[in-house]
């Protein structure tokens, strides 16, 4: 305890220059924790969401699977539709639940002189589909009403009730409903039934993906075979697909991250190390002192060493703290540089992954501490009281 | 004897030569005698010090303290004796700026855990040297002589058999050194043996005994 009390008080005697390897410290483990609960956090989402969405795979035309992971979770455009018959060969085939085509396109609109993004889905569907949803409004209830994603809403200043129309393909829409705020892409759409966007885009069966449920899962695998077997052109991308893919990425992006928040630690850690050095340099007399009233090499050792824990103790706790009062923030930046992100809330406070970071945080504290430490314990008394 | 000391040399390497600090030192110090080390700079009276408080070894020679042999001794044995008989005073005192006079003298008992730390024990130490009324003071509030006074009840708190003063009042005004030497006597006539170095004669014959230093020999 004494020696915690004389840690303190040493670095409470050159308060600036602890301030700042404190800094440097609380700062890399901000980052680390942050990069650490952000990924559980996305994983865990993720999961969640791919849990949620009421189909097993979805049929596209062959194509980049990443493009299709991003479809699949929110929509995105492909510049390829499917062949007409397509959807009929799915519905035709045994065991199958039912079979919904999705058409993602954009429509220009020149009241605003800009393209909408139109996500053509089967209204009756959307609980299975979109089963998260929480709309204010009603649903569709013929195909001339849409639901507005909130971005898009807020965009064009429609409320339930309005109508939105595009004279350049001679339709007009009723807003029947708003999708409320789901932090993902899904707010910037505009949900018209597909029958309308088919009509609209003159794709009288088409879709740029079908979403498939089965009425076996176990079947899965027979019925994904069979029909890629039959039709051709096409490409099934199961969910545990999708959400590989989306992992994977996000491992990449992990693994980046990771490397930067570690170089950050290192270059906090040769903080801590020159100001301990330093301070042992300026301690000089005061350690010979020590030694000569009883103090032995250990003791040196110890006092300094837990001078650096305390000092990266002290900053992990700070960068914890920061990181979870900012972490609303980071989702923030997050959102806006991923190209998918779970909806849901990322970064929450873990306590494991705290605790993670505080190891890690201490095992800084006792790498940079130990060179200074031993620095200190090997003072020669004699030189170091004659000055 | 308290102190033995037998043929003691030491050497040092200073870059590419030998200092020999120490020629060949033969002194005894009875238990409770007061002797002052005078002598030039570089004479070797720090050096003599060291070797007396378990500091260093001798590289030639034998060392006593209280009947038992020091010389050739591993540094940890050297702590436990430093611990246990050595009470060292310095010249620029050396306390630790944040504690306070209390915590101060109880420095040594933090790092001899074997031993107790005993509040009444402190407090009278403080007492001793005229600073009760300043125990809970930082060093930064308390004048030279007041922070070499706390400096000689730390010396104390682990009831050494020798105190070690290298140029105690160096440091200090007159008045402020009387009262230093002062205290020294009151140690040594309460039977403690007491070791002097000092530049200054006068100081120095107010010990029962001068040994003379120069060139790393005893004159006189």
């Amino acid at each position: 305890m004494i020696f915690l009390k004389f840690a303190f008080k040493n670095l409470m005697r050159h308060s600036t220059r602890s301030l700042l390897a404190l800094f440097g410290i609380s700062t890399s483990v901000a980052v680390l924790f942050s990069i650490l609960s952000f990924n559980k956090g996305f994983e865990k989402g993720l999961a969640k969401e791919l849990e949620r969405t009421g189909i097993h795979f979805m049929v596209v035309p062959s194509g980049c699977p990443h493009e299709v992971a991003s479809l699949v979770l929110h929509g995105s455009i492909i510049p390829k539709f499917l062949d007409l018959s397509v959807m009929d060969k799915i519905t035709a085939m045994e065991g199958i639940e039912f079979a919904s085509p999705i058409l993602v396109a954009q429509l220009a609109n020149p009241q605003q002189d800009r393209l909408d993004l139109t996500y053509g889905i089967e209204m009756a569907r959307l609980p299975q589909l979109k089963p998260h949803w929480v709309i204010e409004g009603r649903l569709p209830e013929n195909d001339r009403e849409v639901i507005l994603g909130s971005e898009a809403a807020a965009h064009m200043g429609l409320k339930p009730g309005d109508a939105l129309s595009y004279p350049n393909v001679g339709v007009s829409f009723q807003v029947s409903g708003i999708l409320k705020k789901t932090g993902s892409q899904d707010d910037a759409f505009i949900y018209i039934p597909v029958k309308a966007a088919q009509t609209i885009f003159k794709k009288p069966s088409g879709a740029t993906a079908i979403g498939v449920k089965v009425s076996d899962p176990a079947a899965l695998t027979r019925i994904t075979d069979s029909l890629s077997e039959k039709v051709p052109g096409i490409q099934i991308v199961t969910m545990s697909q999708v959400m590989n893919s989306i992992s994977s990425l996000a491992a990449s992006a992990k693994v980046l991250s990771l490397s930067i928040a570690i170089i950050a630690i290192m270059v906090s850690a040769v903080g801590v190390m020159n100001a301990m050095l330093m301070a042992v340099f300026e301690r000089t007399q005061e350690i010979g002192m020590m030694r000569a009233v009883g103090a032995s090499r250990l003791d040196i050792f110890r006092i300094v060493l837990k001078e650096g824990l305390l000092l990266t103790i002290t900053g992990g706790i700070a960068g914890i703290m920061v990181s979870v009062a900012g972490n609303d923030l980071i989702e923030l930046f997050v959102r806006k540089v991923m190209p998918y992100v779970p909806s849901e809330n990322m970064v929450r406070f873990d306590a494991g992954i705290a605790a993670a970071s505080m190891v890690f945080a201490l095992l800084v504290g006792i790498l940079s501490g130990l060179y200074p430490a031993w620095k200190a314990s090997i003072i020669n008394p004699i030189e170091a009281i004659k000055g | 004897m308290m102190i033995d000391l037998k043929g003691v040399e030491k050497t040092y390497r200073r870059g590419s030569e030998d200092v020999h600090a120490l020629r060949g030192i033969d002194l005894s110090v009875a238990k409770g005698e007061f002797v002052s080390i005078i002598g030039p700079s570089g004479s070797g009276k720090t050096t003599l010090l060291q070797l007396l408080g378990c500091l260093d070894i001798p590289t030639r020679g034998s060392v006593m303290l209280n009947g038992q042999a020091v010389d050739h001794k591993k540094e940890a044995e050297l702590v436990a004796i430093r611990r246990k008989m050595i009470g060292f005073v310095f010249q620029q005192f050396y306390l630790m700026p944040g504690l306070s006079v209390y915590d101060n003298v109880a420095l040594p008992l933090f790092f001899n855990r074997g031993r107790a730390r005993q509040r009444d024990h402190i407090l009278s130490l403080i007492e001793s040297v005229g600073l009760k009324a300043r125990a809970d003071h930082k060093p930064g509030q308390l004048s030279g002589g007041e922070m070499q006074r706390v400096a000689i009840a730390r010396a104390l708190v682990n009831n050494p058999g020798i105190i070690l003063a290298d140029e105690p009042t160096g440091n200090l005004d007159t008045e402020n050194s009387d009262r230093i030497m002062d205290l020294l006597k009151t140690l040594h006539r309460d039977g403690l043996t007491v070791v002097m170095v000092t530049h200054n004669n006068v100081l120095a014959a107010q010990a029962d005994r001068i040994v003379v230093l120069k060139d790393g020999t005893i004159r006189g």
